[in-house]
């Protein structure tokens, strides 16, 4: 009987390991130089001093012409909530540059939009401007994985630039401030 | 026998240089990082930098693992014997076993009960600290408004670090205190059996015959005896079974709230702060 | 010539892993068994993450195929406002009911990753009362970081200030990566903290029997209370025990008696116990070969006589004298 149990848990190891590096292989995404995917979001809006849901999609391709920053945050990931301050302070000193921040939540949107309400009550203290970026909103188990088709692996947050053409200029899953996006986008506008 | 002393003489210096260049190099990496850390204010950590930081640190590492595969191979081929358990006989059932044979109201016995009551006060000041520390955590955890006096220039926005930090010097507290009470336990315990041991002596010597001790059965006799069956085998059958039933109801109302899809979520996307690269 | 060979075999057995060992490193192979998340910096994203692996094994480890309770109990703690966290407190239940602390002894990567470092040849600081005492740390950081922080501050506490599991397999394993040098640029303060926090574990673990595992570790903690009525684990007759505290001073963890909340069921007492008094539980289910008494027949029979009917040549021989 042991080694009947010996052999059938060494057989689980060896499955275990043919599966997870031959057989389960992962896709790599798309990368800087590639010509972005499109992707299409629901947007949320501050109607007065409240946060809701609007009828407005957003659409990558929607606006051309204009350089886009796209950063993927979610309310589970303390850094990404940290650095969207900086993100709308960059919004508000180049309306040229579209500012969108996608957050990525699997279930309902109430708890994206309670922790921004919070957010617009405490605006002075946490560093906020005016809001004047754009709030995309997808739901993992519903929608389309946008995180995902950007090219994202696994590490939040993500910020993706894409020029006026629609290719992708900068793609990292980092944590980035005011000062390190304007090294990377005005040489951008600058062209 | 002289190489044996002599294979014994090198194993123990062995050992010592190795436990020397093991806290050496530890000390060296947490410096380096520290030192990387504090190169430049901001984001201090590129590959220039930790490259050149840790450059400094590579010999030494190199030489312990040297030392370690040496002293490995050194034990492999001149094996130590095992040392054997020393066995010891619990303090505390000596002395209920000897306090059982002398009567109420030996000679001596106030001085043991005296011993006794020193125990508990310890204890209980120990408890008390702990108490103490408890309280004072959950103020500091719970408080919202508290910000800390620490200038949090270090860890910068984590405020609970700061709370942490409060707290962990109690804990720290409790602890030292809850250690010298364990050691004025031991040395109290002693003193008693010695104490003990003389009563008895004593009283052996007198010509007094050890008293037996009939079983009482009043009332807390009684409820030790229907607590009893908390321990029994039969209650941990009944606990398993339902602690199973309770273990897999949970799974499945997890599965079902999206709990699991939760777990595969945070999972698969990594916060990176939360595994501490920030 | 004989003699050489005979050194040599004895070399080999001596240096053989105990049964232990190679569960120990079936079980970290197992539930790191995604060897290309090393060579391509990637951790895995399949459907074999919805499960809790039973030991202490990050999930931003390249190489992780599941979910680490502990990391798993935090976030669902972050979340317990609006979700009640039943899978991970039905998950641990039934670990610690069916393993409790033969998790820690057994299955735990970080275990064996301090048994390995305890190897090295250096001096060893014994169990004393100070370490007796500290044993309880434990338990006061399972209480702050890993249920009180979630909830109050929604960050994973200890697997963010603590746990030299995220920093060594996630950290390094994704740091040491050519694509991701980028993730270099974020760190700062916290990585430095976690960073001297891994490198004292590693050295205590050098020195301390399992310090990670006796001093921090919350998971363990948690599967301590389990200990009185885990199905499987290390058991004490108490009517064959004589007290003499042989199972106490072999033992390397903080024990007060065999199988109380400190036990790892690593079965070093078993050895020891002059009574036989410690054996392991539900011994019934694993019976050996060579235990079952085999019954013993009085009668011996030629093979012959047993068939139907007929004589063996001594009967006949006999019914002819």
């Amino acid at each position: 009987m042991n080694k009947k149990l010996v052999g059938a848990l060494a057989l689980v190891l060896a499955g275990a390991l043919v599966y997870y590096n031959f057989i389960d292989k992962q896709t790599p995404g798309v990368e800087v130089g590639d010509k972005s995917p499109d992707f299409t979001v629901a947007t949320m809006a501050a109607d007065g001093e409240t946060f809701a849901m609007t009828d407005v999609e957003y659409n990558l391709y929607g606006n051309t012409g204009k350089v886009r920053v796209i950063n993927f945050w979610a309310t589970w990931c303390a850094a990404c909530k940290h650095e969207l301050p900086d993100f709308d302070k960059f919004a508000k000193a180049y309306p040229d540059v579209e500012v969108i921040a996608v957050c990525g939540a699997s279930g309902a949107e109430d708890i994206v939009i309670s922790w921004m309400n919070n957010e617009k009550q405490d605006a002075q203290k946490n560093g906020w401007s005016d809001f004047s970026l754009i709030f995309g909103f997808y739901d993992e188990s519903k929608d389309q994985n946008v995180y995902e088709t950007m090219g994202g692996q696994s590490m939040w947050p993500m910020t993706v630039v894409v020029d006026e053409n629609g290719t992708i200029c900068y793609s990292a899953e980092v944590a980035l401030t005011y000062e390190d996006l304007q090294g990377i986008v005005l040489p951008l506008l600058e062209t | 026998m002289k190489t044996e002393k002599k294979t014994q003489s090198v194993r123990v210096a062995l050992g010592v240089y190795l436990t020397i260049w093991t806290i050496a190099v530890g000390l060296m990496f947490i410096l380096q990082i520290w030192a990387l850390f504090r190169a430049t204010d901001i984001k201090p950590y590129s590959v220039e930098s930790v490259s050149r930081h840790f450059a400094k640190v590579a010999v030494p590492f190199w030489v312990w693992i040297a030392m370690v595969a040496i002293s490995g191979l050194l034990a492999w081929a001149f094996p130590d014997g095992e040392e054997k358990p020393k066995a010891f006989v619990s303090v505390t059932k000596t002395l209920t076993r000897l306090k059982g044979r002398l009567p109420e109201n030996a000679e001596g016995m106030v001085e043991v009960k005296r011993e006794n009551g020193m125990r508990t006060v310890t204890w209980a000041v120990s408890f008390a600290m702990c108490a103490v520390s408890a309280v004072i955590a959950w103020k500091y955890l719970m408080n919202k408004e508290y910000v800390g006096e620490l200038t949090s220039k270090f860890f910068q926005e984590h405020v609970i670090a700061e709370k942490l930090i409060k707290v962990s010097t109690w804990v720290f507290a409790s602890l030292c205190t809850c250690v010298c009470a364990l050691v004025y336990h031991s040395y109290s315990l002693n003193k008693e059996l010695s104490m003990v041991k003389q009563m008895v002596a004593d009283s052996a010597k007198r010509g007094e015959k050890p008293v037996v001790k009939e079983v009482k059965t009043g009332r807390l006799e009684k409820l030790k005896g229907r607590l009893a069956f908390l321990g029994s085998d039969r209650a941990k059958n009944i606990t398993r079974i339902v602690l199973a039933v309770c273990g897999a109801v949970l799974v499945v109302v997890g599965i079902f709230n999206g709990g699991m899809a939760s777990i595969l979520e945070k999972a698969i996307n990594i916060c990176t702060q939360c595994i501490g690269l920030g | 010539m004989k003699k050489v060979w005979t050194k040599i075999k004895n070399f080999f057995v001596r240096i053989k892993p105990s049964k232990r060992k190679i569960v120990q490193l079936y079980a970290a192979l197992l539930t790191n068994a995604n060897i290309k998340g090393f060579f391509n910096g990637q951790i895995y994203k399949g459907a074999t993450k919805n499960l809790c692996v039973p030991g202490l094994n990050c999930y931003s480890c390249p190489g992780a195929i599941g979910a680490c309770p502990l990391g798993s109990l935090q976030n669902a703690l972050m979340e317990s406002d609006t979700r009640l966290p039943a899978y991970i407190f039905g998950t641990i239940i039934l670990f610690g009911l069916l393993l409790g602390r033969t998790i820690c002894g057994w299955l735990c990567p970080i275990g064996l990753g301090q048994e390995l470092l305890y190897k090295i040849k250096t001096p060893k600081v014994k169990k004393n009362k100070v370490t007796n005492v500290f044993s309880y740390l434990k338990y006061v950081l399972l209480a702050v970081l890993v249920l009180i922080v979630p909830m109050i501050a929604f960050i994973p506490g200890f697997c963010e200030y603590i746990c030299p599991a995220g920093t060594f397999e996630g950290g390094l394993g994704l740091l040491l990566q050519e694509e991701r040098y980028a993730t270099l640029a974020q760190l700062g303060p916290l990585f430095t903290w976690k960073f001297t926090v891994m490198v004292l574990i590693i050295v205590g673990s050098i020195f301390f029997f399992r310090f990670f595992c006796r001093f921090l570790c919350p998971l363990g903690a948690l599967y301590g209370f389990f200990c009185r009525i885990a199905v499987l684990g290390v058991k004490l007759d108490k009517n064959k025990c004589t007290d003499c505290g042989l199972c106490i001073t072999a033992c390397k963890m903080d024990i007060k008696h065999v199988g109380d909340h400190e036990c790892i069921h690593c079965g070093d007492c078993i050895k020891v116990c002059p009574a036989k008094a410690i054996s392991w539980k539900a011994e019934k289910i694993f019976v050996r070969a060579n235990d079952v008494d085999a019954p013993v027949s009085t009668e011996i029979k030629p093979l012959a006589s047993m068939l139907k009917g007929k004589e063996t040549p001594a009967e006949t021989e006999g019914k002819n004298e």
